[in-house]
């Protein structure tokens, strides 16, 4: 890279850093991350319902409904609670379903059949309702084994077993998240990023700063310096949305979202997705760049970009199909067209465990590919973004 | 700088025809001519803003740097002049330093500090144009490449880039730019082409184009009393001018002084005599519509 390169590199990134959208982005995708990774919390604090009551009728004493136990099978949001009343069925469940109940459900332990009767308002979420049926399961253990006579310290042997755990990875679970991710992830680049590209080189062209510009620099070191400048600006990004991912896992809930996409992290789609995203800001970048420079006024703004917008859309709607509709064949031939390819060959490589030779056949032709499209892009940049008109025929 | 051959097209166009100059270094020289003549075309081809062209332009030292000013204004309005500056300096390899001190230099001079942090947007044109100056001058060219510097400036203002323009000659710099304000042109310029449907039809220094000019033996004379009679008894081709002004020919020295004596013999005093000059505004019509 050479010096004047390097100065329009900077020039680019910095302006573009200072600029709305840049802080606009940034603000948006810090918001969003933190969201993301705290749906917990969030909901949460926007749930009505932080407490629920359970209380548990039984007439008999029973050591596993002792105080310490109750207050073990409790948590923050549901309580454990022993009522020595002894009322009927019939009076609790028109407690329950008071308009402003003390307890939203009760476990009642039938001694005539030797089973737990739990009774809830359906309105407790999910979640909650999940936790209050398991530890009911476990009452009705306790409950059963004990109406069985076994002693208590038998029962601890029988029902303390844990299962050893050990989840695998599956190629299905990255997939699944790549598949989300990385065509928002495109689409977002190329909108954001490229179209900045598209404003700086309409703004000098029209404002005729790129004729000053042309006098200290050749048309290749500004179209190269801008193209790199936004690149850093998109690297900066990504930093700052890094950061933030691990300082909200720091710092917030540790998110089992994350702990689930690195753990389930393919090598081989990692490289596959971060190259396509690559190849995919810099072909559309230089395609823009030499449709763009022919704009010589704002009514020229949006014919100059439609070919892009529609080989963005194009190989939008191939990857779409082929998604529905996957054959295996049909993606390898879709993988040797340069630019359409973009989308398809993340959905390629979801659906089938390419080999590291494919992977880096990918990667060889896109590269190829890169290099004609930014050399023909660069000369017809060069050429038009001068004002300078078709070559003389002879 | 000398220019070998220089053709032009565009399309099918024939812009510049066959031009073979020579820019004298540490001039000023200028070029003029009228609309649609070519100008600016030259001035991107010295640049190598386009490079289309056949024909050869040859520096005799390729180290030198340029300071151009386009004839159409082009900043960046959200960027604040100072990093505007910067940035084309930093273009054309000065230290930050040296670039800062420039530019507070330059925007003292044209008398513009004020708006040293301030956006270009809310510049006046006249202060555009100062800053666009400014920035062909921040990195100390060699070259001044000036299109149309006066184009849209008050006669204040104007002066000042005349004595910017003199300054920077001074320091040695070559200075080629293009203008219609003759006048301007008369005064700085060490050198001068005339340009007509991309063709260079004259150049040379001022007075050499001057005198291609001149009538021989044309004078302008003021006296206190008509002298129509003095010319039609000598048969001298004359003028009226004025009231008591002529324009009047001889065809030699002789002739010349026969007039003088039948001036005095006929008790009239000569207020004032005067060979007949030319200026630039003339010739460029005379030159640009065969007059």
């Amino acid at each position: 890279m050479n010096k004047k390169m390097i100065v329009i590199m900077k020039f680019n990134f910095k302006n573009y850093i200072k600029s709305a959208p840049f802080k606009l982005i940034a603000f948006i995708g810090i918001v969003l991350i933190l969201g993301l990774f705290n749906i917990d919390k969030i909901t949460d604090l926007f749930s009505t319902e932080h407490d629920h009551n359970i209380i548990i009728i039984s007439e008999n004493g029973y050591d596993f409904l002792s105080d310490d136990n109750l207050s073990n099978l409790s948590s923050d949001e549901i309580s454990y609670k022993m009522d020595n009343n002894n009322n009927n069925v019939d009076y609790y469940l028109q407690e329950i379903n008071k308009s402003e109940p003390d307890y939203q459900g009760f476990l009642y332990l039938n001694r005539d059949t030797n089973k737990v009767e739990l009774y809830y308002l359906d309105k407790i979420d999910m979640e909650h309702q999940s936790s209050i049926i398991a530890t009911s399961n476990y009452i009705n253990e306790q409950f059963t084994l004990n109406n069985l006579g076994y002693s208590q310290e038998e029962i601890t042997e029988i029902t303390d077993t844990e299962i050893l755990i050990y989840p695998q990875t599956t190629h299905t679970i990255s997939s699944a998240i790549v598949s989300m991710i990385a065509p928002i992830l495109i689409f977002f680049i190329v909108f954001i990023y490229v179209t900045s590209i598209t404003n700086s080189i309409f703004e000098e062209k029209t404002s005729k700063i790129s004729e000053t510009l042309l006098s200290y620099a050749t048309g290749m070191e500004i179209l190269l310096g801008k193209i790199l400048g936004i690149f850093l600006a998109i690297l900066l990004h990504m930093l700052i949305f890094t950061v933030t991912i691990f300082i909200s896992n720091l710092i917030f809930v540790k998110s089992d979202m994350l702990v689930t996409i690195f753990a389930s992290l393919d090598i081989k789609l990692l490289i596959m997705v971060i190259s396509i995203i690559v190849f995919a800001y810099l072909n559309f970048a230089f395609i823009t760049a030499a449709f763009v420079s022919k704009a010589e006024d704002i009514q020229d703004g949006f014919s100059t970009t439609i070919i892009q917008m529609l080989l963005l859309v194009i190989s939008f709607y191939i990857s779409f199909f082929l998604g529905m509709n996957f054959s295996e064949n049909i993606a390898a031939i879709i993988s040797y067209i340069p630019v359409i390819s973009v989308f398809s060959n993340i959905t390629y490589i979801i659906n089938v465990d390419l080999a590291w030779l494919q992977i880096i056949r990918i990667i060889i032709l896109n590269s190829i590919y890169l290099v004609i499209i930014a050399i023909t892009c660069a000369r017809m940049f060069e050429r038009r973004i001068a004002g300078n008109a078709k070559k003389r025929r002879k | 700088m000398i220019i070998n051959n220089l053709n032009k097209y565009y399309n099918d166009f024939h812009v510049l025809k066959d031009i073979n100059i020579e820019i004298p270094e540490n001039k000023i020289v200028g070029i003029i001519g009228e609309n649609g003549a070519g100008k600016t075309t030259l001035i991107k081809c010295i640049l190598n803003i386009i490079n289309d062209y056949t024909g050869e332009i040859k520096f005799e030292n390729e180290s030198k740097s340029y300071g151009y000013i386009p004839e159409e204004r082009g900043l960046y309005a959200k960027i604040k002049v100072v990093d505007q500056l910067l940035f084309f300096s930093s273009l054309n390899s000065i230290s930050k330093e040296d670039a800062l001190n420039n530019i507070d230099y330059y925007l003292k001079k044209f008398d513009i500090l004020d708006y040293k942090n301030k956006k270009v947007k809310v510049l006046s044109k006249g202060n555009k144009q100062k800053i666009q100056f400014i920035s062909a001058l921040v990195h100390n060219p060699d070259f001044l490449v000036l299109d149309e510097p006066f184009s849209g400036i008050d006669p204040i203002n104007s002066s000042i880039f005349i004595d910017i323009i003199y300054d920077e000659a001074k320091k040695g710099k070559t200075i080629f730019f293009s203008s219609h304000n003759l006048n301007n042109v008369e005064k700085l310029c060490d050198f001068i082409f005339i340009i007509k449907d991309g063709r260079i039809v004259n150049s040379g220094s001022l007075e050499e184009i001057k005198s291609k000019y001149k009538i021989k033996n044309k004078y302008i004379i003021e006296t206190n009393k008509n002298t129509e009679d003095v010319f039609i008894k000598n048969n001298i081709e004359f003028q009226k001018l004025d009231n008591r002004k002529y324009s009047f020919i001889t065809k030699n020295s002789k002739e010349f002084i026969g007039v003088m004596n039948a001036f005095v013999e006929n008790g009239q005093e000569i207020l004032a005599l005067e060979s007949d000059s030319i200026d630039l505004n003339k010739i460029f019509i005379k030159e640009l519509t065969n007059e």
